[in-house]
């Protein structure tokens, strides 16, 4: 019976220490204004906005002061979207929280964010980027201040050109100049001959001419496609949704969309595709393709690979007479609960400034790599180091962010319309390798019957 | 013919047995090599093979400075236990009950724990989490271990090895004077060692393997179990690079290698037994 006693007396120390290690349970929300990022506490960004919190509340020791909360995502931000969304049910939303660019629409229509336009400081959201501000509108207003900007560009590897013969290496232009898919579809086809007949070392490991990262969108992550080629529908003058986020057919399967994509498959087309849905693990870095198409953090992973020597293009336009904003852009960005009230506002606005402001944009560049988000801070990125590789790109990434950076499309659905572009669309090219106009033409058909079939929902009347 | 049929079947299971053990190689060779290389041997046997002038601790040294993924280990090892010492507790006894006792509902009791088996965690993670904020234990450990106590699977693996074992054996504890507590304790659980292993591994891989749960109950994080820290990890595209992911994961299955490695003999017994009712 003793023995007993013991054990049921241990069960209960062990659930009281439990139930005693507590991690604060609510905040008093009249005390501290709360909030959320999807960036873990040990990672570097969830330390760059730990310090800036931190910045504040010793800068604004007689207000209220500011708790940051890291919920950990996992991969496009599952974790951190399920406790943001089970919160949000049980009326526990923080103050001010991150969502990414595409996703804030459909907190709007939701009701669940608040607009912060005309609660800003007077010029604030001027120093913004075009795509940011167009990011974070919806319906003329704006919600969400991204503290973070991106960047896609072709890169190419300079030994594998600098192998090539005069003719072919003329072909490709000036890091300052705009170009083509056509031209950059005829250089891949020339390379991919050279490498086809060359006992050249430079060619030693070549797989492909162009990377893609299409290997993501088959292993899931569809953004990567969408967030990578939907400029090819952009600079042929289309989108793959309208501007009221909900209106696809004549839009996604639209002359110029069909265009667009024809032109696209033609990495795929021939007995010797030009790229692949299934190409090598990090193909680019490791000397297995000559150009790529290629994400801004390449920058940094290029750090592992000391014998790459990689030179950097702009993203090329569909067609060359194209002058409006289009390359990749956009990231995560910070929004306010809809449910502040009038004489907290103020405050939570203020904080959101602090976040997101020019010397916050600077900080984040120099602790995390990530893209100043705000026109007057994209000079803290050093283009005059010991590393001309690194220079150039960043060079061009510049350029695009502070002029040809445009916002992916805001709509409510924008999760399936993006899935549906990337997987039924490009990547269902890239596998079939299907090159002919019909074809392409009724996958763009059948992408809009699901997609029509999906935003039924939205659409109201 | 009967040499012919052995050698097939061991080069038939030999093939087999490679394909697991490939992939947790090149995990742990990897882990000691710098990117670039990774990715040149990545389509040759070197990947699999070491050279021994390609490997360095350089991943290990970088990872450790970034990141406190033993914190993280040590956390998960503690959840993970106490969750098994609960779970075999309250599963045992439940799965005991089912098994021996005669009482009203037993039979709808029992159908309507099979029936909540096949009912996914991601069905109810939001319900619980309302239930665990309404009580106030939403960034407390308590509200990130109690949940999971419980588990229905575990409570009808016992119910059916429970089923199997001798009655005579019970009565016989309860002649000697023991209360039915007792002849459980005395009696049933130790002669059932197997099946509370193989249980209580299964509970430790579900505690351990488990992402949704505490990113929604905990945020601090000094608190967080190791496939937290991993998300984290991996989500750091700034300092972190495959060889990192590498390092982590070879420290995160360590455990789990050495936990199956002393267990081995139970587990296949636990699983036969558990079978057999």
């Amino acid at each position: 019976m003793k023995k007993h006693l013991a054990v049921l007396l241990a069960a209960l120390v062990v659930l009281t220490l439990l139930a005693g290690c507590s991690g604060g349970g609510k905040n008093d929300k009249k005390d501290t204004i709360v909030v959320w990022t999807q960036a873990s506490a040990d990672t570097p960004e969830g330390k760059m906005f730990a310090d800036r919190v931190a910045k504040y509340n010793e800068l604004h020791p007689d207000k209220p002061q500011v708790v940051i909360e890291n919920i950990t995502r996992a991969g496009a931000g599952s974790g951190y979207i399920d406790k943001l969304n089970a919160a949000i049910t049980a009326g526990d939303m923080p103050d001010i929280f991150t969502l990414d660019g595409p996703d804030v629409a459909a907190y709007v229509e939701a009701g669940v964010i608040g607009e912060v336009g005309p609660y800003l400081s007077e010029g604030f959201a001027d120093g913004f980027t075009a795509s940011i501000l167009q990011q974070g509108t919806v319906n003329g207003k704006l919600y969400a201040l991204g503290y973070t900007d991106s960047a896609v560009v072709i890169m190419y590897n300079e030994d594998m050109i600098n192998a090539l013969p005069e003719e072919i290496k003329a072909k490709i232009p000036g890091p300052d100049e705009d170009w083509t898919w056509d031209q950059l579809l005829e250089l891949a086809r020339d390379i991919d001959n050279y490498a086809a007949t060359s006992n050249d070392p430079a060619f030693e490991k070549y797989a492909v001419a162009v990377s893609t990262l299409l290997t993501d969108v088959a292993s899931g992550v569809y953004e990567t496609g969408t967030y990578y080629f939907t400029p090819l529908v952009w600079s042929n003058g289309s989108n793959i949704v309208a501007d009221d986020g909900l209106t696809v057919d004549g839009v996604l399967n639209s002359p110029e969309t069909v265009e667009a994509m024809t032109k696209y498959a033609q990495l795929f087309a021939g007995d010797r595709p030009l790229a692949s849905a299934s190409e090598p693990e990090k193909a680019f870095h490791s000397g297995q393709a000559a150009l790529s198409v290629t994400g801004f953090w390449y920058v940094n992973e290029f750090n592992n690979y000391p014998d790459l020597k990689y030179r950097t293009l702009r993203y090329p336009k569909m067609n060359a007479q194209y002058d409006g904003l289009y390359t990749p852009s956009g990231s995560w960005a910070f929004v306010r609960s809809a449910n502040i009230s009038e004489d907290r506002l103020p405050q939570v606005i203020e904080v959101m400034e602090w976040l997101t402001n020019d010397e916050a944009s600077r900080e984040y560049y120099q602790k995390n790599g990530s893209i100043p988000a705000r026109i007057n801070a994209i000079d803290v990125i050093d283009t005059n180091t010991d590393n001309p590789y690194f220079n150039e790109a960043w060079k061009v990434m510049q350029f695009q962010v502070q002029n040809r950076n445009k916002a992916r499309p805001v709509s409510v659905g924008y999760p399936y319309l993006s899935e549906t572009f990337a997987k039924d669309v490009l990547l269902r090219i890239a596998q079939n390798r299907a090159t002919d106009e019909a074809t392409i033409k009724s996958y763009l058909d059948d992408a809009v019957k699901k997609i029509d079939r999906e935003f039924a929902k939205y659409k109201k009347g | 013919m009967k040499i012919i049929n052995r050698t097939i079947f061991y080069v038939a299971a030999s093939l087999i047995a490679l394909q697991f053990l490939v992939p947790m190689v090149w995990m742990i060779l990897s882990s000691f090599k710098i990117d670039s290389v990774i990715y040149r041997d990545i389509s040759t046997i070197y990947a699999v093979v070491p050279r021994f002038e390609d490997l360095t601790l350089k991943s290990y040294r970088e990872l450790l400075s970034m990141y406190n993924v033993f914190r993280n280990v040590l956390n998960s090892l503690i959840y993970a236990s106490v969750t098994v010492l609960a779970g075999l507790t309250i599963n045992s006894l439940a799965g005991y009950a089912l098994a021996r006792f005669h009482f009203p509902f037993k039979n709808a009791i029992l159908l309507f724990i099979i029936a909540l088996m096949i009912v996914p965690i991601e069905a109810i993670i939001l319900p619980l989490y309302l239930v665990v904020h309404e009580l106030g234990m939403i960034n407390t450990l308590a509200g990130y271990l109690i949940p999971f106590f419980v588990n229905v699977m575990n409570i009808f693996l016992f119910r059916q090895h429970f089923l199997s074992f001798p009655g005579e054996l019970i009565e016989a504890a309860k002649v000697d004077g023991l209360t039915e507590f007792g002849s459980y304790w005395r009696i049933v659980v130790p002669s059932s060692v197997p099946m509370f292993v193989t249980v209580g591994i299964l509970t430790f891989l579900g505690s351990w393997n488990d992402f949704l749960w505490p990113v929604m109950a905990i945020t601090k994080s000094d608190l967080m179990p190791v496939q937290v820290a991993l998300n984290a990890i991996f989500s750091d595209t700034y300092k972190i690079f495959t060889s990192h992911m590498m390092a982590a994961l070879t420290i995160v299955t360590l455990p789990i290698i050495v936990l199956y490695a002393v267990f081995q003999r139970y587990i296949i017994e636990g699983a036969i037994r558990a079978g057999i009712k």
